[in-house]
């Protein structure tokens, strides 16, 4: 039971992460970018590639991380999904496609064999008799410091108010004057950003694999319809009802059905509240 | 020359095999407030539409302190000095009045969301207060009345520090007593300068504010001229009544 | 300008990722020129993005290049062609169906994993293409070949050995090793939940237990897509065994890893098919240090023989990327090569197959150690060069037809399977980082536990 509370705790705030910066464009944007989770598993290469193979210190391969998950991010946006914002279906598809493509490129830079980041903090901590790495609790105090932040950022500044603004009413923001285009590219450079430090965290908490946006993606999902499409706060709450789920899941019952509750709960969500339990 | 602050010529609007607005052209005079008459389904909103970029038109130009904004996405012609208000109030449905109100400040930049000032909620107050808002300042949308909506949206409007205000309908829905206090506030913000278009059915309440009015009929132009004139104007009895 | 500027980037990026897609579709199109006469056709099917699929996809390369440039096969050129299995079974069936019906190759090699080769075993049977089989061990392949013999399955010849026999050797590694050196008596069974995983752990649940005197105190069955190890681990730790018999092969990494970060305070041993890759070390963040695994020879830390050290040194001037050093694969799949290309000259070509696997069966190569065609005194303690890998294929009548021939009394030289274990620091990439610490007469290093395993964990005799 305190294994469950310990490690669900751990895993939902990872979750949060991972599904904030996917949740922003949907809310300001309306279309999902499902190469958000492509962002994640290239930023967990870059750390790697940094740190490990080219030697750098530790605060080297976040920059590099973050810098090529914004760049990725800003790059799809300005190249590519700006032109369709008004068609989610062809940004669906097309972000699939890239998450695909980013999959490929870099199974040919880094092939298709399991990669081990080492922890950025090293050691186990035993907490109500539970042994925890300090590295996953290291990465869940950093999720936690970005939800802040991006909070903090979406409620206190004047961009985080238009991005809000945009999020309720598209052509109410612009005859307020806001300009959607800035908005937007500004949630879509915040949102590579979370995925580039969720990238790095997420890769040395599980490895380093191309296929690594898989789960991500579907866990995202599933948050995002569970929290209600857009809402940061549902995103948050959808995220622990997730990662507890899956954890009482895999410790309780068999570690095979991992993604199961998650799924779950959200066809039950579609089905009796379709707007999300935050949604509006 | 210059004496044209805004010019709209030979605008043109179908939605599929419905032309709404029609070779339409008028301007506004520097200082003018100019009325905006035509019955029911005669295309002013779409005007609305066109001059905010809303909507794009077929063809047709508008000119605005001399420059071609007519590709102009709308936050542009916004900060270049045109705001509207909608018929339909369109307020922030999550956020209290003077925080809707502030929105319409905010500066247009990444760097200005730390640095650059939006307007301080004391001023923005003001603008509130100015339009009769003052005791529903926190409040939500949900909590207020049409009235007290279509002086958000006139408030929202002005925020923007705008040349020129579209007004869409903005006497639909409010008290006798309402429209006066309206009526007099819009005419104080005439004379410090503020040019407006108005769309009302209420002719009473439009008659004192306008110097002139242009008549829209299926989209297309048929009178101009000041208002006790245009009333009188045979074909534009026959577009009301006939 | 600054928009245009980032539009500009995006279109750019967009670009870029679009290319990277295509060139590499681009890449596998050139053609060869036409031979004067008509060339033999070799095809080559794994997966073309995994370590394992490299390995032998290269070798296999190499070897027909020299075949080549030796004059060819009964005077006619070979000619490459290849076909990506990836590690879905049904992919392996459509790139076993174009080599055999887009390029009617003559012969196959494959570097498939298990569940792949099964799922073409019935395509063999149909089409009867000579096939040689890299890197599965499975049992199940021998099985068909054995019982489907006539049918087609004598097609089918796997250049190590078999589940069953390096089995033998695991049991002989626990006896020698972990029982008798070690003195422990107690383990659980750790293994991924696999079809690879559970037969090995069966395998050894009946065998390694009762033929060592070990009592296997509990077991612990893993999901591959399992990322968080700490809850396994501490049932595991719970059980308190001597030691952990770990068995994994598709998704070895993160296991590895979470007992290292985790410092599990228990020897581990067993089946680890990354650990016996050169690229282990890297793939592991440099957390590698002190783990050992168990395969089929030949293997990374072994001392090589002339042939084999020939065949490194052009792997090695050809291919700069990963893997870095061939999987036991790649070496059986360059001796096999020539196996097949030898029979094929006896027989007179692939055609007819029962002519050609005759000469097959006949196969019977030595690689001396000291490559020692004469006997050099000052070579080896027995005071002649020593039979360092041996080849030879099991006939129809045994067992386990067409798989090769084990020999555990060391005469023939070659040995089911080998220990091998990483060193705590990395030196070289290659060079002296892993040793082989099982069987006795292959051990060129001495086991070192890892520092966090306590006094009293280690050695109880
Ligand atoms: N988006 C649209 N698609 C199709 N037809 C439209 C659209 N908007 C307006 N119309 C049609 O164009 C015509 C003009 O409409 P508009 O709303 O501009 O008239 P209006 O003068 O503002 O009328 P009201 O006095 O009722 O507000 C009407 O026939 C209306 O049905
Ligand atoms: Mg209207």
């Amino acid at each position: 039971m305190e294994q469950i509370l310990i490690q669900g705790a751990l895993l939902s705030g990872l979750y949060a992460l991972i599904a904030m910066g996917f949740t922003m464009i949907f809310g300001v944007g309306r279309v999902l970018n499902l190469a958000h989770a492509g962002y994640v598993m290239v930023a967990g290469y870059s750390y790697f590639w940094a740190t490990y193979m080219m030697g750098l210190p530790i605060v080297a391969g976040f920059a590099i991380a973050i810098a090529v998950s914004t760049g990725l991010a800003v790059g799809t946006y300005l190249g590519w999904v700006r032109r369709f914002l008004n068609d989610p279906t062809i940004v669906f598809v097309s972000t699939f496609i890239f998450a695909l493509i980013l999959e490929h490129v870099m199974t040919l830079a880094f092939f298709r064999e399991n990669i081990n980041v080492p922890p950025i903090v090293v050691g186990m901590t035993q907490v109500m008799g539970c042994p925890v790495s300090n590295n996953l609790v290291a990465a869940v105090i950093a999720s936690w410091a970005c939800i802040g932040a991006v909070l903090f950022f979406v409620r206190k500044t004047h961009m985080g108010r238009a991005m809000r603004a945009l999020a309720m009413d598209r052509r109410g923001a612009i005859i307020s004057g806001i300009n959607p285009d800035m908005v937007n590219l500004t949630t879509w450079a915040i949102s590579g950003a979370l995925a580039g430090v969720a990238g790095v965290f997420w890769g040395s908490y599980t490895f380093l694999v191309p296929s690594l946006w898989v789960l991500p993606l579907i866990m995202s999902f599933a948050i995002v319809v569970i929290g209600g499409l857009g809402s940061i706060e549902g995103t948050l709450a959808a995220a622990h009802i997730v990662g507890f789920m899956e954890t009482a899941t895999v410790l309780a019952i068999n570690d095979k059905l991992r993604s199961v509750p998650g799924l779950v709960i959200m066809i039950i969500v579609l089905l009796a509240r379709p707007k999300g339990l935050f949604g509006r | 020359m210059a004496t044209k602050l805004i010019e709209i010529k030979g605008l043109t609007k179908k939605f599929g095999g419905l032309v709404a607005v029609n070779d339409f052209s008028f301007h506004v005079e520097k200082g003018e407030a100019l009325g905006l008459m035509g019955p029911n389904g005669s295309g002013k909103t779409t005007v609305f539409n066109l001059v905010m970029g809303d909507l794009k038109p077929d063809s047709g130009e508008i000119i605005f302190e001399g420059k071609d904004i007519t590709n102009y996405p709308t936050y542009q012609r916004v900060k270049a000095g045109i705001a509207r208000t909608y018929q339909v109030p369109r307020p922030f449905q999550e956020l209290p009045v003077i925080e809707d109100i502030q929105m319409s400040t905010i500066p247009d930049s990444i760097m200005g969301s730390f640095r650059g000032r939006a307007m301080p909620l004391e001023k923005v107050a003001k603008i509130g207060e100015d339009v009769g808002l003052k005791e529903h300042l926190s409040m939500y949308p949900r909590e207020l009345t049409m009235g007290d909506l279509r002086r958000v949206e006139l408030a929202k409007a002005l925020a923007t520090n705008p040349k020129i205000v579209l007004l869409d309908e903005i006497f639909a829905g409010l008290t006798v007593a309402e429209i006066g206090e309206l009526d007099t506030l819009l005419q104080q913000r005439r004379k410090k300068g503020l040019n407006f278009i108005v769309v009302s059915h209420d002719l009473k309440a439009l008659a004192p504010l306008v110097d002139r009015v242009v008549v829209i009929h299926f989209g297309e132009f048929i009178a101009e001229g000041p208002f006790d004139k245009i009333v009188n104007d045979e074909r534009v009895k026959a577009a009301y009544f006939g | 300008m600054k928009k245009k500027g980032l539009q500009k980037l995006g279109v750019l990026i967009s670009v870029v990722l679009a290319l990277a897609i295509v060139l590499p579709l681009a890449g596998g199109c050139t053609a060869g020129a036409p031979a004067p006469e008509e060339p033999w056709k070799c095809g080559y099917i794994g997966a073309l993005a995994t370590d394992v699929g490299r390995s032998s996809q290269r070798t296999t390369q190499i070897a027909i290049d020299e075949i080549n440039a030796a004059g060819g096969l009964l005077g006619r050129q070979i000619e490459y062609v290849e076909a990506d299995s990836t590690e879905e079974p049904l992919e392996g069936v459509k790139a076993y169906e174009y080599l055999a019906e887009h390029h009617k190759v003559d012969f196959i090699v494959s570097g498939c994993i298990d569940d792949v080769s099964l799922g073409w075993m019935p395509r063999l049977l149909e089409y009867k293409i000579p096939t040689l089989d890299t890197w599965t061990s499975a049992i199940r392949c021998i099985e068909i070949v054995h019982d489907d013999y006539e049918a087609g399955g004598k097609a089918y010849f796997m250049p190590h050995m078999n589940d069953y026999d390096q089995g033998a050797e695991y049991v002989a590694f626990a006896n020698d090793l972990l029982a008798a050196e070690m003195g422990w008596d107690t383990m659980v069974l750790y293994y991924e939940d696999t079809a690879y995983g559970c037969g090995v752990a069966e395998w050894v649940r009946d065998e390694i237990g009762p033929g060592a005197g070990i009592e296997t105190l509990g077991e612990v069955c893993y999901d591959i897509g399992t990322f968080d190890f700490t809850p396994v681990y501490s049932k595991i730790v719970a059980y308190d065994p001597d030691f952990i018999f770990h068995i994994c092969s598709v998704n070895c990494v993160p296991p590895s890893a979470a007992y290292v970060e985790m410092e599990i305070p228990i020897p581990i041993f067993g089946v680890n098919v990354a650990a016996c890759s050169a690229e282990f070390w890297d793939d592991m963040g440099g957390m590698a240090g002190g783990f050992n695994a168990t395969m089929p020879p030949p293997t990374i830390g072994l001392e090589w023989d002339p042939v084999s050290q020939a065949l490194i040194d052009k792997y090695k001037a050809r291919w700069t990327d990963r893997p870095i050093f061939p999987h036991f694969n790649g070496f059986n799949a360059y001796q096999g090569i020539y196996h097949m290309v030898e029979a094929a000259e006896r027989a007179g070509g692939f055609e007819p197959l029962d002519k050609w696997v005759k000469e097959m069966e006949k196969t019977d190569q030595i690689l001396w150690r000291y490559g020692g065609h004469e006997r050099r005194d000052d070579l080896s303690p027995t005071g002649q060069d020593i039979k360092w890998q041996y080849y030879m294929y099991y006939g129809p009548d045994h067992d386990y037809t067409h798989s090769c021939v084990l020999d555990q009394t060391g005469e023939h030289g070659r040995p089911g399977g080998m220990v091998m274990q990483w060193k705590l620091e990395k030196q070289d990439p290659l060079e002296a980082t892993v040793g082989i610490i099982h069987p006795e007469r292959w051990r060129n290093t001495e086991f070192v536990f890892v520092p966090w395993i306590p006094e009293e964990k280690r050695i109880q005799k």
